[in-house]
């Protein structure tokens, strides 16, 4: 008997024993599955926190009681917070002064349904942000509404593409009615060109027939009545001052001429500049492309800088969309002016020097422009082609920038565009465009 | 199935028949386990073995099957319900206890995919009825019916159980409470 327990007692022990290390390597595995899935939770959270930083907007996770549980960075840059100002907040005592509900009941659940509002926020700096507004009701399976996801978007960019694009209608207005502006001014000065030298040959015809009177006049032997009205004559010359109007109303007829001229020289370039937009390349004469721009933006220029144009005469013609070059003509001569005007707006009261030049090359045409503004500072340079970059406050320059320039010259025209500058001494820009 | 019900099993007929009765029944089924190793409560192993045991012990005891299974899920509640964190079970009476039940259930195994819990639905007709429909593929009506007279033992209340089977693997169990 005692044999027999003592064999019991030993199948028994042993079995328990092996029930240890059974549940031993249970726990172990168990463990290390435990940390292996926490390091997998970890990773996860890692991936989204990392995909939530990485994003270009603002993300803030509410809880069902509306309280912050989660904001990513751009959420502390835009409303310049940090992670204690928002996170464990309520939403409405972060986001701008709108109404919002202060629970996730039905109500709140219409409310945030689909929601999307600008709103301007002030900022602690006291700067002010457009900021969009969207908000998303996070559901789980049953119906369930656990939170609320609120996505704020900066509108900076967007509203000043916004101007950008009035701006551009605007001018795209005015460049439709110059056209026709132009058209009507040109039949006017053609009459007052045509009269004008009419007027000029015809005084000099009368010239010529007073001249010959007094010569007449003064080898007349006459009688004392006829020597009355010969003196009466002379004293008329006399006042009319006919040696005056001999000098000087040739010279205003000349003059008058050279302005009817320079009208419809700006005239001509105006047309020239307001072609519509073709469809397809043209071949375009680059040199009289130049002159016309700068007849037209002349206003821009002609108080602060000098223009000297050094254009090649075997400059061939190039295939081009000719409205989108003149454009880019204007823009970087606009530019160029407006450079040199901040320097004298600085302190530097000598006007400056615009220089377009023009070359042939041996497969492509090359436009230079260069002033002697302020240059580009260093740390611009590598952003003056983006899109919406400037330094100009709005209606000042065309406000689309270089972005426009450096898209048409390279994406349309397989062109380049280089440029070097200087602080303190000015910039210049190279395009060369391929010819054939 | 897991194998906390394997080791009630081994202390409920230890506690009637003895160690010695126990590892005859073990070792005489033993060969025909898929489980060669001794069952260990956090583990999940074959319903199969489960079966094989009880058939083994009802074999070599001479008792009736279901009155077995129904005295073990009887001998089984209160030490299931003792595994429960104590601030997790403060129920008022038996009614709401069976009503969470199928909460529990699925607390207790959800880590274990392949645990296969039964699941039990309700329908509460009045204030002292309850039906709870039961349904798994194991099909331990009789264990089930044991652990609800268990229940009532630890509640202190008198009810009286009706079952009535619906399909192979589900069966409802019309509780009146007195």
């Amino acid at each position: 008997m005692e044999h027999e327990d003592a064999g019991l007692l030993r199948k028994r022990l042993n079995r328990e024993a092996e029930k240890v290390r059974i549940l031993e390597q249970l726990l172990e595995d168990r463990t290390r599955e435990l940390f292996m899935e926490k390091e997998r939770i970890q990773k996860g959270r890692d991936h989204l926190a990392t995909i939530l930083s990485s994003l270009p907007e603002g993300v803030l996770v509410a809880d069902s009681s509306l309280r912050i549980e989660l904001a990513n960075q751009e959420v502390y840059e835009m409303l310049e917070g940090t992670k204690e100002d928002i996170v464990g907040n309520k939403l409405s005592e972060v986001l701008p002064p709108l109404w919002l509900p202060q629970t996730l009941s039905a109500e709140g659940y219409r409310f945030f349904h689909g929601f999307y509002r600008e709103e301007v926020f002030t900022r602690p700096s006291g700067s002010k942000l457009p900021i969009g507004i969207t908000f998303s009701v996070i559901k789980l399976e049953g119906d369930v509404l656990t939170g609320v996801v609120c996505i704020l978007s900066d509108l900076t960019k967007r509203k000043a593409l916004e101007r950008s694009l009035v701006q551009a209608q605007k001018l795209e207005a005015v460049g439709r009615l110059s056209a026709g502006i132009a058209h009507e001014i040109n039949t006017p000065i053609q009459y007052v060109r045509d009269n004008t030298v009419f007027i000029g040959d015809q005084f000099q015809e009368a010239l010529s027939l007073v001249e010959m009177y007094r010569k007449f006049a003064d080898n007349l032997v006459c009688s004392a009545g006829e020597k009355e009205i010969l003196d009466k004559i002379a004293d008329k010359l006399s006042q009319v001052d006919i040696e005056y109007l001999v000098l000087e109303v040739p010279k205003a007829i000349e003059q008058t001429l050279q302005g009817a001229e320079s009208v419809a020289k700006i005239v001509r370039s105006l047309k020239e500049f307001s072609h519509p937009g073709v469809e397809n390349k043209i071949l375009l004469d680059i040199n009289r492309s130049v002159e016309s721009t700068t007849v037209v933006c002349r206003n821009e220029w002609k108080y602060v800088a000098d223009l000297e144009l050094d254009l090649d005469s075997t400059l061939p013609k190039v295939q081009c969309y000719p409205g989108e070059i003149s454009q880019v003509l204007l823009n970087l001569t606009v530019n160029a002016a407006h450079a040199i005007e901040e320097t004298i707006k600085n302190g530097n009261e000598k006007k400056g020097k615009i220089k377009i030049k023009t070359r042939n090359l041996e497969r492509e045409v090359e436009i230079s422009i260069e002033d002697t503004g302020g240059g580009i500072k260093e740390e611009l340079k590598s952003k003056i082609f983006d899109p919406f970059f400037t330094t100009k406050p709005i209606g000042k320059g065309t406000g689309q920038g270089l972005a426009m320039v450096y898209a048409t010259i390279v994406d349309k025209h397989s062109g380049t565009i280089e440029f070097e500058s200087q602080e303190g001494s000015g910039t210049i820009f190279t395009i060369r465009l391929p010819k054939g | 199935m897991k194998g906390e019900i394997f080791n009630l099993l081994e202390q409920f007929i230890i506690s009637l028949t003895g160690e010695k009765k126990f590892e005859e029944i073990y070792e005489s089924a033993l060969s025909t386990l898929e489980t060669k190793t001794p069952f260990v409560g956090p583990d999940v192993y074959p319903d199969e073995d489960f079966v094989k045991l009880v058939n083994k012990a009802v074999s070599i005891l001479g008792v009736e099957k279901e009155s077995a299974i129904r005295a073990f899920g009887r001998f089984s509640f209160s030490r299931l319900l003792a595994r429960i964190p104590q601030d997790q079970r403060q129920y008022p009476d038996l009614k709401t206890f069976l009503m969470s039940v199928n909460d529990v259930i699925h607390e207790r195994v959800k880590t274990l995919s392949d645990a296969n819990p039964p699941s039990f639905a309700y329908e509460d007709p009045s204030p002292k009825e309850l039906v709870m429909v039961y349904r798994s593929k194991r099909r331990l009506f009789d264990f089930v019916e044991g652990m609800l007279e268990g229940a009532a033992e630890y509640f202190l209340t008198n009810i009286t159980i009706e079952r009535v089977s619906r399909s192979e693997e589900e069966c409802s169990f019309r509780i009146l409470f007195k």
